[in-house]
């Protein structure tokens, strides 16, 4: 490989792929161009989309390259000396946050800066709401399944649309069914990426994946383990029915999964309500121990394992946690390292944060509305700009190289975390061993069934690729702006025909006091009373509710109204 | 490295229908390595989206629409567009019978499929195919896919049943 040619990984999910970066012409037309790792026994060199555009992140017109104090732009030297004042004269009124997908060594140096060297509780890792809730849903004991393994199960039970959110492992899962006719199920509540290549569908109820996996569960003779104690005493025809489907079509699906350990169970972030994520994790980790298969948790961060890891063993608190002190006032200096707090927040919240908090420092790579609002802004380095490792979905720690040079004066969250330290006359302490042990929370959840009501039109939001989730750094981006990304309201033939709406048409949808253009699409699978619409785009996310602290809203189902644009 | 003058590429991009997930990261890989040039289009078939590659033809009907010679078939049997020549008239875009070729152009010029030319020459396979994830995407002679349980449709579309996709 040449010399400007080096490997790192894309940290865009957690399936985590191997890439080269070829910096070659970087200096001269500043492109950087991907290059793929062939001999990876995972990837084989494949990539996604995210992958390819990954490279061009490292010279985005939002990156930030220069360090500001009250919006005036100073030395990197000067604005880490006052951070660090601010910080040691807050002391336990300190508060720091800390993006979960940088490399393990920049969160867990965030952390210990807060907790050891600057002294205060109130040191929290942000992951987004689907990854948290997995974590927390996923039992203790769950055997994970690496991706090496992932190739030679013998069954697959997808939950979600793990095609749309996570592309690469569907060469994994397709060759084992067209090759050795490996018995692949898939679980959604609409017809995705997966079902159509899938033997049987179990098409549940919204918010139904959980009661349908503790039914498969019960048919399989295994018990419930204590994460889905909600479903005790309840046989699997109630729980079945619970799902919105009938036992008979389960059984096959129980009695398969028995018969062919070691089966892989996908677990993919489905949108909706976090205490379904939650319990659909829980009862997938019952229905492992039942099959004596192994878990996949499909994370949308590509860290999301070692964040986990690290926030427990430094005993990082909560966001929830977090703002609950800012609420209350007692948070005077806050740093946020590696993410758009004010982004990730809901509106409420980043105005109680903007109002409450004295000084806003952000360490970040890109421009964004807290750089904006922030005090004092140091540039960061990405993952791929620095060494480091992360943890798998599987749990194996992988390293991730350093393939680009940072933009000038940008320093990882460690090299910032330790200058900080040393301007405050202290040295950070050794890293905990984050290796050996999961940590996830597995905490009981009930879920929760939406009753769709007979009148209005019932908007729900499906998982779609191209996702462009990252929202406007993405969509910032030269291929997806050459894809003019626009949002499709999909209906099904009878919904389209009583709303007098032909296929392409453009029209305005309305939900939650807000709207969006979308452009129709006709959907044979698509029931009378529902329109699906992709929640990749921020205007279409802003349809839905918006009930988290982390990011990625609770995306119910909401009431909406489509009026046909006027020409 | 093949001497490209000489050399002739006897395979061809080859869609199995069993295994497209419709994720684009094909057009993502052309698109990255050849300056933007949106040289994949997608047509919807049923419920997916499928990619169409050029399919490099053995008598291309967009060289013969073309008014300035600006595609031309080289030895090797790609079918290459002169950035120099082409004045983005668009008479390519509708010479094709299969829709290949975009009809937006980019910087005056019509993209189209090089077949990464030099990558293939030097061992590799094209970028589209080695980044497909789900390996729908081949690269491969047609007379190849005779050994495998695949069925051609068109020359270029395979599957088990290529009518009834999946």
């Amino acid at each position: 490989m040449a010399e400007t040619v080096k490997t790192t990984r894309c940290l865009l999910c957690s399936l985590a792929c191997p890439l080269a970066l070829d910096t070659s012409s970087i200096g001269s037309s500043g492109e950087v161009l991907t290059e793929y790792v062939a001999d990876d026994v995972v990837t084989q060199g494949r990539l996604c989309y995210r992958g390819h555009y990954l490279a061009e992140m490292a010279t985005h017109p939002l990156r930030l390259t220069a360090a500001a104090l009250g919006g005036a732009p100073v030395s990197l030297a000067k604005a880490i000396a006052e951070i660090a004042a601010a910080l040691h004269r807050a002391g336990v009124s300190a508060a720091l946050v800390v993006d979960g997908n940088l490399a393990t060594e920049d969160i867990v140096s965030a952390l210990l800066l807060g907790k050891r060297v600057v002294g205060t509780d109130l040191v929290a890792v942000y992951l987004p709401a689907t990854d948290a809730a997995m974590l927390r849903g996923l039992a203790p004991d769950v055997p994970l399944l690496s991706l090496e393994a992932l190739g030679r199960c013998r069954a697959f039970l997808v939950v979600g649309d793990a095609f749309a959110t996570h592309p690469v492992l569907s060469r994994l899962v397709l060759e084992a069914r067209q090759e050795r006719k490996a018995p692949l199920f898939a679980m959604d509540c609409l017809p995705n990426h997966v079902s159509g290549f899938a033997h049987q569908f179990l098409r549940v109820r919204p918010g139904g994946e959980a009661a349908a996996l503790a039914a498969i569960c019960r048919l399989a003779g295994a018990p419930l383990a204590p994460e889905s104690a909600w479903a005790e005493g309840q046989s699997a025809s109630a729980l079945a029915a619970m799902a919105g489907l009938d036992e008979p079509a389960l059984r096959p699906v129980a009695d398969t999964l028995r018969r062919s350990a070691p089966a892989a169970l996908l677990l993919a972030p489905v949108a909706g309500r976090m205490a379904n994520v939650r319990a659909a994790a829980a009862a997938t980790s019952s229905l492992a121990s039942a099959c004596g298969g192994q878990v996949l948790p499909l994370f949308n961060y590509g860290n999301a394992v070692g964040a986990a890891r690290a926030a427990s063993a430094v005993g990082a608190r909560t966001l929830e946690a977090m703002m609950d002190a800012v609420r209350q006032g007692k948070v005077s200096v806050l740093l946020a390292l590696g993410l758009d707090l004010l982004r990730v927040l809901p509106e409420a919240d980043a105005e109680v944060l903007r109002a409450r908090v004295g000084l806003l420092a952000v360490g970040a790579a890109f421009y964004g509305r807290s750089t904006a609002a922030a005090w004092a802004v140091v540039p960061l380095a990405m993952w791929f700009e620095g060494e480091g490792s992360i943890f798998a979905a599987g749990g194996a720690r992988l390293a991730v190289g350093a393939a680009i040079p940072p933009p000038s004066g940008a320093l990882s969250a460690r090299a910032l975390c330790e200058r900080l330290a040393s301007e405050m006359g202290a040295v950070l302490p050794p890293a905990p061993n984050l290796d050996g042990f999961n940590v996830f929370v597995g905490e009981p959840t009930v879920p929760v069934l939406p009753e769709v009501g007979e009148a209005g039109l019932k908007l729900v939001a499906k998982a779609d690729v191209p996702d462009f989730h990252a929202g406007e750094i993405s969509r910032a981006l030269a291929w997806p702006r050459h894809l003019e990304p626009e949002p499709e309201v999909c209906l099904g033939p009878a919904e389209a025909r009583a709303q007098g709406l032909a296929r392409g048409a453009k029209v305005i949808v309305r939900a939650s006091g807000r709207e969006a253009a979308a452009r129709v699409r006709i959907a044979s699978d698509i029931p009378a009373g529902m329109a699906t619409i992709s929640a990749a785009f921020p205007e279409t996310r802003s349809l839905f509710a918006r009930r988290t602290l982390a990011g990625e809203p609770e995306l119910l189902p909401v009431e909406a109204g489509l009026s046909q644009e006027a020409h | 490295m093949r001497d490209a003058a000489t050399a002739t590429i006897s395979k061809r991009v080859i869609l199995d229908m069993d295994r497209c997930i419709g994720c684009r990261s094909c057009s993502a890989a052309c698109f990255y390595s050849h300056q933007g040039m949106p040289n994949i289009t997608y047509g919807v078939v049923a419920e997916g989206t499928l990619p169409v590659i050029c399919r490099q033809c053995d008598d291309p009907a967009c060289v013969e629409g073309c008014p300035v010679r600006a595609l031309r078939r080289e030895a090797s049997g790609v079918v290459r567009r002169s950035r120099m020549l082409c004045i983005g008239c668009g008479s390519c875009v509708y010479a094709c019978p299969f829709g290949v070729i975009h009809p937006d152009l980019k910087g005056h010029l019509a993209a189209k499929c090089d077949l990464c030319e030099e990558r293939v020459l030097a061992g590799g396979v094209p970028r589209c195919v080695a980044a497909c994830t789900s390996g729908a995407l081949r690269f491969e002679s047609v007379e190849s896919l005779a050994a495998s349980k695949l069925l051609l449709l068109s020359g270029r579309t395979a599957g088990e049943h290529p009518y009834r996709r999946r």
